[in-house]
């Protein structure tokens, strides 16, 4: 079961910065609030790509349908694993959606 | 084949020449006052600014002492908002105050280079009364405020029987890790190289009988960690030359920051886009199938032969005889 409801929507933290580095099949990722870079693996940059304020639905559909192209299968406890992961790295945050946005 | 990345995404600058250390080993040939040549700290932040547009995420910062470049920690605080930030200290100039300072200007890591597990044998290198205390009070500091912390040690023979202690040393003071360094041939360590060099096995088997305490991580650059990382290697010295690497600044130059871009240098200086390919002439077997060695580092390499393809005499398995305790007669003094 998913951690997170279908509406709870997802952005990137303020300041993250995102470094794409395709020639080796990762992507960095830098989190200014708590000094620290990532590397992050194909998954986890797509789902980082992915989180621009959007819901966990339509995160996990655009997971899905990017995961289909490659001729992959992507589960909804796959993509609420990853999104935690980033969340506790300090990459992704939930967007407070009743008004503000959340810390 | 190396990877070819199209840009660096991890740039080392040397900010400063200036030190108020005198290293008997020191590669940059530091002295107590800056070069006139040396890149102000403005055209170091538009430099800066320019390499995080052009896609640079980590930022080494050494010197000299980068501390004692003037407007340091407001470069440090713009630079660590885009790039993860790396400071090398010898820590002489850190009190709580500079650690708490540096923390809230957003430093990533902060090495602190020591070169020994005694006073005695660390100011012999630093030639100051009470600098070892200084740089073991800054760990101190450092880790105090929740700032990762590695010591760096450069293996010599003075150190190399304090290697251990200085493992036990850092994991008391807090540090998460030591990085065992190789010594280069460059700036005043040449001078003295008969005297500070150990033969390559010496060197191996100190390596080989380090226990590092429990939690502490211990990084070395010796077989099969001697990579051949010029690939995605990029480094800027004091004066704005782009060298590629520390390593590499007696030898090579592409280009400077006054006049290019890092990026600019990057893809059409030829020397660079020759060392970033990564032809060697021979490689270690048993590692070629990893990352591996692949023939080892080409500082070292160039160094001992001349040529920027040979093989690395530090990697035991592409050594051939060659005594690294023993300077190569082309970076004899005349
Ligand atoms: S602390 Fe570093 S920069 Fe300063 S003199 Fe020693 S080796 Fe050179
Ligand atoms: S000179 Fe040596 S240490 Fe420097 S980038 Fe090249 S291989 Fe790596």
């Amino acid at each position: 079961m998913s951690a997170f409801s279908p509406t709870d929507c997802f952005r990137l933290e303020p300041g993250v910065r995102l470094r794409p580095v395709p020639e080796l099949g990762h992507c960095l990722a830098y989190t200014p609030a708590r000094p620290a870079l990532h590397r992050l693996n194909p998954s986890a940059w797509l789902l980082a790509e992915l989180a621009d304020g959007g819901s966990f639905e339509a995160i996990a559909t655009e997971y899905g349908h990017a995961v289909a192209e490659l001729g992959g299968q992507a589960d909804l406890p796959d993509v609420a694993a990853g999104l935690a992961s980033l969340i506790d790295l300090g990459i992704v945050g939930r967007v407070d959606t009743h008004g503000k946005e959340g810390v | 084949m190396n990877p070819r990345l199209t840009s660096p995404p991890k740039v080392a600058i040397s900010i400063t020449g200036a030190c108020p250390l005198s290293c008997r080993h020191c590669y940059g040939d530091c002295g107590h006052a800056p070069q006139d040549s040396e890149l102000g700290i403005e055209e170091w932040r538009t430099a800066i600014r320019q390499l995080a547009s052009d896609g640079v995420i980590s930022l080494h910062i050494e010197g000299g002492e980068p501390l004692l470049k003037p407007g340091f920690l407001g470069l440090l605080g713009e630079a660590s908002q885009s790039m993860f930030t790396m400071l090398r200290t010898h820590g002489t100039l850190i009190d709580a105050a500079m650690a708490r300072a540096l923390r809230d200007n957003g430093v990533g890591r902060v090495l602190v280079d020591v070169m020994g597990s005694t006073a005695e044998t660390h100011e012999w290198f630093t030639q100051v009364p009470g600098s070892f205390a200084a740089s073991l009070d800054a760990v101190r500091h450092l880790v105090d405020c929740g700032i990762p912390t590695d010591v760096l040690v450069i293996l010599t023979r003075q150190n190399a029987p304090e290697i251990q202690g200085i493992l036990d040393l850092a994991a008391r003071l807090g540090a998460e890790r030591v990085g065992v360094l190789r010594l280069y041939p460059l700036g005043r360590a040449k001078r003295i190289w008969s005297t500070i060099a150990l033969p390559l096995a010496d060197q191996m088997r100190t390596i080989a009988e380090l226990r590092p305490p429990e939690g502490l991580g211990l990084m070395q650059s010796w077989h099969p960690n001697n990579h051949n990382c010029c690939w995605q290697s990029a480094a800027v010295i004091a004066n704005g030359d782009i060298v590629g690497c520390p390593y590499l600044r007696e030898d090579v130059n592409h280009g400077n920051l006054r006049e290019t871009t890092l990026q600019q240098a990057w893809e059409t200086a030829r020397l660079w886009r020759t060392l970033r390919a990564g032809a060697v002439e021979q490689s270690c077997p048993d590692c070629s199938a990893s990352e591996g060695s692949h023939g080892g580092c080409r500082a070292t390499a160039y160094a001992w032969h001349g040529r920027w393809t040979a093989p690395d005499p530090f990697d035991p398995i592409l050594n051939d005889g060659v005594d690294v305790s023993l300077l190569p007669d082309r970076l004899l003094p005349a």
